[in-house]
């Protein structure tokens, strides 16, 4: 394997099929014999970014490459921006709205677990503008 | 223990079978937040909630739970009983409470 790049869009307006672009990526990392414990890493990442961007964002990107050295993964959206990176970065804080909160989301834990379950990630962002982020996990075991 | 057999014992409704059904339950994880469950739950686990929305059916998918219990007989929107027999996920219901449900679980390991 030398790389292999996906692109998933992200609908920003149906919570149903939330999670739809993680749980392809995860077929993709299995298909080309990624560890289990490092596809568990990925997925459970870009699941929180794919929320994110359903809850925030109204949608979005996400582009990964997968060398045989890591899985790069990239979040990109339109959406409000983050204000206050490292306060958003504070588990169990959130500004999810009611709504969302009733089916189990906005617990504030998004961007901390993505940080947990990554080895690098990056933040950029501008308010009114949108936010990128890149995430990159190692495969070596 | 299976989850089959684990449903015979604690007289679970079942939902939906999945593929999973006959495979072994490792353990179990209690919790309602989707990103605590996305986190805490490890493959091979009974994922015990209350949540019934159609984001369970993504989590147990990703997580490689061995099935999803719904507790307290909570109203399972049809969708979601659709597509987790259409995805495979096992899903599995009781009137029991979260405590309850885990106490039994954790007995019957």
């Amino acid at each position: 394997m030398s790389s292999f790049k996906v692109q998933y869009t992200v609908d920003g307006e149906d919570f149903s099929i939330a999670g739809d672009a993680s749980r392809k990526l995860k077929k993709v990392l299995q298909n080309l014999g990624v560890a289990p414990q490092i596809i568990r890493k990925a997925t459970v990442a870009m699941y929180e970014g794919e929320i994110n961007m359903v809850i925030h964002a109204d949608g979005g990107v996400i582009d990964v490459e997968i060398t045989p050295e890591k899985i790069h993964i990239f979040l990109r959206d339109k959406g409000p921006g983050i204000p206050n990176v490292s306060l958003a970065m504070t588990e169990g804080y959130s500004t999810a709205s009611d709504n969302v909160r009733e089916l189990g989301f906005g617990a504030g834990m998004g961007l901390p677990n993505m940080q947990k379950y990554t080895d690098y990630m990056n933040i950029t962002t501008e308010v009114g503008v949108g936010t990128t982020i890149e995430m990159i996990v190692n495969t070596a075991v | 223990m299976t989850v089959k057999e684990l449903a015979e014992v604690l007289n679970l409704e079942i939902i939906s079978k999945g593929a999973q059904f006959d495979a072994t339950v490792e353990g179990c994880f209690a919790g309602d937040l989707l990103s605590l469950a996305m986190s805490g739950v490890q493959s091979g686990d009974v994922w015990v909630t209350v949540q019934t929305n159609v984001n369970i059916l993504g989590i147990a998918a990703l997580t490689d739970a061995a099935c999803v219990l719904v507790a307290n007989g909570m109203n399972i929107p049809s969708e979601v009983s659709a597509k987790a027999a259409e995805e495979g996920i096992c899903l599995l219901r009781s009137g029991k409470g979260a405590y309850e449900l885990c106490c039994l679980i954790g007995k019957s390991l």
